[in-house]
């Protein structure tokens, strides 16, 4: 099966997979109307850290800059992958080491300038350079050359080559699919001069839907509508403002109040939404590239036995977990990889809630008489929370949960240090399976990912044949075996596979589910209907 | 402007109460800058393993980076002479995570931290005197009875709730005001997390108010000047608020000078782009050099509002002697 072949066909599946989900689509048979200002949240935090794309860490950064800032890639929230955005085509080598992209001939920077190869070429040398340490640098490494520069040997990257002014190839060092690489804002494609003022990183300059309006640190952040955007007709909205905030009551009572279009909700909040009859006609549900899961450290007895960490699998009832405490705002883990992903095996059953198989392995493993297992959690639903309600499935099998509560930077230290012998936490699992699945590889350290300490050379193999298929076909199906390895292997106790939840006014429309970041709307596409608050 | 006459007769004890004040206020610096260094340095867990959050993985080897970029893997002793050395030429230093001048970030949330502190103890000082004056001068009263169970329930709900239900009410149902955000500045934005951050000195202040009149009412001196037949508005004005005061600038100055501090909740609640909000980041982030820098602020502006009070104090009344 051809490489575009395969993805449309996967993208079909993967729609319905996501369609339960994306419900609310909404009103797309109507015609857009243009104008008024759009109230979006930027919800994971107090503050911005940075408007330059290159130097944050922080989704919530990224929410925010999607609506000034473009990549060469787009994630397509129907389709649910990646698709050409600055890039018009996309020639692929036999290999897929080599890309040749042609970018469109109208696109502008906000400053009037048009966007040409050299702003894509020097966009990613920026962020490989050693002396920014851009967080994007992950997806700019596999790009031939580019770890010479970030090593400081070299002062760009051999395999981006200019062709002409519109034109660029880009050569991996192995198979790639560069659209999992240069969709994430972090890659987005900035204007040199514009960078190189110091006032950038609070007065952003890029080449997206809206231009820089205002920014008032820590209450919001807007723009205007960009006219020479390249995509015609599109923004609809004339403004977009962001709020800024991490208070879920607080975005509640705003969006109650109808002075936001959309926000994010808490599972407190979605169970009053689902119950009422209006706002439940509002929302959006998107199985996120999230996975909840107990990490194990593997190294640490008794979870060096598989058999135990598979009794763990089997002792908790999932079901009464994801229904009583996180009132179904989320979907039980078949694996590793989440529902959403292009790998994801929908065949696959997840581990039954068995807790006579799990002392049966219990005793297997000389555990009969069971032990004590130490977690640390952060003070909250998923961390602590689920902590405390899966202690008594784990007592009835002979486990004695011991839990420590700390906060997130406290427990990411001892998982990094292996110390910590069990965590809960919600790990990005994509969009790229390869990426997700590789942290549980055997040469990877804890500092880089795996922080199991999972170690199967087994696995690793299965992994490397899969990373090097140049068939999309073969290469899925020999990720859904390594992911069906790892569910079996259970080096996690696997949970589940976050459900965000995005409430839209009646008023907004083409707002669609963004599986990579529900928070992160395509505000290009969002429209206000006659009688919204934003046209007042 | 002249000095007040209570001023010009006590030069010595005015310049003793600042001289004093300001080695207090140096030695307090001095210790929160160590309590906070140390604290943040020796608790696991650093900025490098906080970025990103659960939602974003970061490279081992961009964590790695940032440790050494931010000096966070050498010693810790040698990390806080450099930091003291910083900070005695008042530099101090970037933020982690926004990599940008500490002070900057600060001087620009002030500004809007400021407006919140004086709005909110404003409120507080308008509503609550007055409550205090009307419950003492109607002591044993349903009246007192009734400003006094206010006042203790404004000191009991938690501000947080306090907020969220006054944005249900004047944001939600009546639609007066507006629930989050900054606005462009607009005094609407401004009355709900006023009212909320000031809400619980309001409470402490109509106490203080009840509590102060009543005592000064059982004064000698107010008895003898009632005797010597000065009018009633003369013994209120002149001998009972006067000497009142004292007391309830006490409590006004204190809950003003621990309103950046406390207003970590409300700001966060309201979108309030001010220091409290700044700090829960900043913590959250183990953005330790915007930390020091919060946190000192925190403490100046404390100690700034208390040795005004003193000096306060000698203006009201020039028995008080500091010497």
């Amino acid at each position: 099966m051809k490489r575009r072949t395969f993805l449309k066909s996967s993208a079909a599946g993967l729609a319905l997979t996501v369609s339960p989900f994306a419900g609310a689509l909404r009103a797309m048979a109507d015609t857009p109307l243009p104008g008024g200002t759009l109230h979006l949240v930027a919800p994971y935090g107090t503050a911005l850290t940075s408007l330059d794309p290159h130097k944050t860490w922080e989704s919530q950064d990224l929410v925010v800059s999607k609506a000034f800032h473009r990549s060469l890639y787009n994630w397509d929230t129907t389709g649910n992958r990646p698709v050409l955005d600055l890039a018009e085509t996309v020639e692929a080598s036999d290999d897929r080491k080599t890309f040749t992209f042609k970018l469109h001939d109208n696109i502008y920077f906000h400053n009037g300038r048009q966007v040409t190869a050299d702003d894509v070429i020097w966009s990613l040398n920026r962020i490989a350079d050693p002396a920014l340490n851009s967080p994007g640098v992950s997806n700019v490494q596999p790009i031939s050359g580019a770890q010479a520069v970030m090593d400081g040997k070299a002062k760009t990257i051999s395999g981006l080559t200019k062709v002409d002014d519109l034109t660029f190839s880009v050569t991996f060092d192995n198979p790639t699919d560069p659209g999992m690489l240069f969709f994430d804002g972090s890659t987005s494609i900035l204007p040199q001069e514009e960078v190189a003022k110091p006032e950038f990183a609070s007065h952003p300059v890029g080449c997206g839907p809206f231009a820089f309006s205002e920014h008032v640190e820590g209450s919001y952040v807007s723009g205007k509508k960009f006219d020479k955007y390249f995509k015609p007709g599109l923004p609809y909205a004339d403004e977009v403002t962001f709020t800024i905030t991490d208070d879920y009551s607080a975005m509640d009572v705003a969006f109650r109040a109808g002075e936001v279009d959309a926000t994010v909700l808490s599972e407190d909040a979605y169970v009053l939404y689902r119950e009422d009859p209006e706002l439940s006609k509002g929302l959006i549900e998107v199985a996120e590239l999230f996975t909840r899961h107990m990490g194990l450290n593997n190294e640490m007895p008794p979870l060096n036995d598989v058999r135990v960490r598979q009794a763990i699998n089997y002792a908790i009832d999932r079901d009464l977990v994801i229904e009583k405490l996180l009132k179904d705002k989320a979907i039980k883990a078949t694996g590793w990889l989440p529902k959403t992903s292009i790998a994801f095996d929908a065949t696959r059953q997840p581990y039954p809630y068995d807790p006579e198989k799990a002392k049966a392995l219990l005793a297997e493993a000389g555990q009969a008489g069971g032990f004590t297992l130490d977690i640390m959690v952060t003070d909250s639903t998923s961390g602590r929370g689920v902590a405390e309600a899966i202690t008594p499935f784990l007592k009835d099998v002979g486990i004695t949960l011991n839990m420590t509560i700390a906060d997130g930077a406290v427990v990411a230290d001892a998982r990094e240090k292996g110390t910590a012998m069990a965590w809960m936490r919600s790990a990005g699992t994509g969009p790229d399976p390869v990426v997700a699945l590789r942290m549980f590889d055997s040469r990877m350290s804890r500092a880089a990912g795996n922080v199991f300490a999972f170690k199967d050379p087994a696995f690793d193999a299965m992994l490397d044949q899969a990373a090097a298929a140049a068939d999309d076909a073969q290469r899925i199906d020999l990720l859904k075996k390594a992911d069906a390895y790892i569910q079996d292997q259970a080096p996690v106790w696997f949970h589940n596979y976050n459900k965000g939840i995005l409430a839209v006014q009646p008023w907004l429309m083409g707002a669609t589910g963004n599986v990579t970041e529900t928070a992160v709307l395509e505000v290009e596409n969002l429209w206000l209907t006659q009688d919204a608050p934003g046209r007042g | 402007m002249p000095p007040p006459p209570s001023l010009r007769k006590e030069p010595v004890a005015v310049s003793s109460v600042l001289g004093r004040r300001l080695l207090q206020s140096l030695v307090t610096l001095l210790v929160s800058v160590l309590l906070v260094f140390f604290m943040f340095s020796v608790i696991p867990g650093s900025f490098a393993d906080a970025i990103g959050g659960e939602k974003r993985a970061v490279s081992a080897e961009v964590k790695e980076k940032l440790r050494t970029e931010l000096h966070l893997d050498e010693p810790l002793p040698e990390r806080f002479v450099h930091y003291l050395s910083d900070l005695s030429q008042g530099d101090l230093g970037k933020s982690f995570a926004m990599r940008r001048p500490v002070l900057d970030i600060l001087l620009e949330r002030l500004v809007a931290s400021m407006r919140l502190a004086v709005a909110a103890i404003g409120f507080a000082v308008v509503v609550g005197v007055p409550m205090g004056f009307l419950a003492a001068a109607r002591k044993g009263t349903w009246v007192d009875a009734a400003v006094m169970m206010l006042a203790i329930s404004g000191l009991s709900i938690p501000g947080f709730w306090f907020g969220l239900l006054a944005m249900y009410l004047f944001a939600l149902e009546l639609r007066w005001l507006p629930t989050i955000g900054y606005g462009h500045g607009d005094l609407s934005h401004l009355v709900l997390p006023a009212m909320t951050l000031g809400i619980a000195p309001l409470a402490l202040i109509a106490r203080t108010t009840r509590a102060a009149v009543l005592q000064v009412l059982g004064e000698d001196y107010i008895r003898t000047a009632r005797s010597k037949g000065a009018s009633e508005r003369r013994v209120v004005l002149r001998h009972m608020a006067r000497n009142a005061f004292v007391l309830i600038l006490t409590t006004i100055g204190l809950q003003f000078g621990s309103m950046l501090g406390g207003s970590v909740i409300v700001e966060n609640l309201f979108s309030w782009p001010g220091i409290g909000a700044l700090l829960t980041q900043a913590v959250a982030q183990r953005d330790i050099p915007l930390v020091q820098g919060c946190v000192l602020l925190i403490i100046v502006f404390f100690l700034v509002i208390n040795t005004l009070v003193d000096l306060a104090y000698i203006a009201i009344d020039p028995r008080i002697r500091y010497s």
